[in-house]
């Protein structure tokens, strides 16, 4: 310890009798909250870069589970339009005998209601996906490719339960697959 | 709590630097112990996921809190020794100066029928039903054994 090196000029000359020592171990060790003027830490080659707390808030914000949620949800309703959009424009109408040719009125309704269909699903898979996954991720305090395929079974299970009990197992187990490989090809 | 005893300038800037010393440390290993529990070796991206960061943050506050509870154990248990040390003195009757046995004029007279040996304190070994407690001893030694 530097207290017993006997700093300077003498070789007899005690810096710290044992009682001091003892109490500056003490308060050393003791008083780890106690208020300080200067914030130290160690520097690498990098500089210390210290985030303020607004900067800490915003970034928790942004990477927070709901945050992300919402997220998905937005992504997947204009995803989700977009294919409605796409499949029902290229759906072709069946003529009958009263009705030979739709009116234009008619035509964007179809393709509204397309839109509105298809964006309401991909929205709702979207969001129970990514919620569920960041849930886990959370919990797991681990980022693999786990999160997400037990994010797809669970999504997939609660979207099949809507027709029964085996549509949901069989549901969960396609979709974790799904999920699997996806995250798969992003990863390689 | 603690606080520091009177100490001049060139004392201060040693605990300083010692200080200084010990939270450096402190962070270091923290860095290294959280790095290895919660960073898998396998890297895949340059960011951080949010696991990860999740972990990092769980275990910087668990080696936070291990690091208070462990100083203020070994703060209780310092102060538990430092009385025990103070009732031993205070049994003893107070300094060794004013109990050493040379100066005790009830067994001078055990004191001049040997005068070739030393009053020396020994340490018992704390098992009191058959060795003693420190106490002085008569002894044929050339000078005292330190403790």
């Amino acid at each position: 310890m530097a207290s017993n090196a006997g700093v300077g000029d003498g070789i007899n000359k005690t810096l710290f009798t044992p009682q001091q020592i003892d109490q500056i171990a003490k308060y050393l060790v003791m008083n780890q909250r106690r208020e300080r003027e200067n914030l130290i830490l160690p520097r690498s080659f990098t500089p210390t870069v210290i985030k303020s707390r607004e900067e800490k808030t915003v970034e928790a914000m942004f990477e927070s589970c709901p945050f992300k949620a919402m997220l998905s949800l937005v992504a997947g309703f204009v995803l989700g339009g977009g294919i409605g959009l796409f499949a029902a424009s290229v759906t072709p109408t069946i003529p009958t005998p009263d009705k030979p040719q739709p009116t234009a009125r008619e035509v964007l309704r179809e393709l509204k209601v397309s839109t509105l269909s298809y964006g309401k699903n991909f929205a709702t898979i979207g969001f129970m996906f990514s919620g569920v996954e960041c849930a886990i991720e959370s919990y797991r305090g681990k980022t693999d490719w786990k999160n997400g395929t037990y994010a797809g079974g669970i999504t997939g299970g609660i979207l099949g339960l809507r027709a029964g009990v085996k549509a949901g197992v069989v549901g969960a187990f396609g979709f974790a697959v799904f999920s699997f490989a996806i995250d798969y090809y992003m990863r390689h | 709590m603690a606080g520091l005893p009177a100490l001049n300038d060139e004392q201060m800037k040693l605990v300083q630097d010692l200080e200084i010393e010990m939270l450096s440390d402190m962070y270091t290993r923290m860095t290294n112990s959280c790095h290895t529990k919660c960073i898998p070796t396998k890297y895949k991206d340059a960011e951080i996921g949010k696991g990860e960061a999740v972990c990092i943050d769980r275990c910087v506050a668990k080696y936070w809190e291990i690091h208070e509870r462990v100083g203020k154990k070994l703060q209780k248990m310092s102060s538990q020794d430092e009385e025990s040390f103070e009732k031993d003195d205070g049994r003893a009757g107070g300094s060794e100066i004013s109990n050493h046995p040379a100066a005790d004029p009830s067994i001078a007279s055990l004191t001049q029928q040997h005068p070739n040996k030393l009053w020396c304190l020994f340490e018992g070994r704390g098992d009191e039903a058959q060795d003693p407690v420190d106490g002085y001893c008569l002894t044929s030694q050339h000078s005292c054994p330190e403790y």
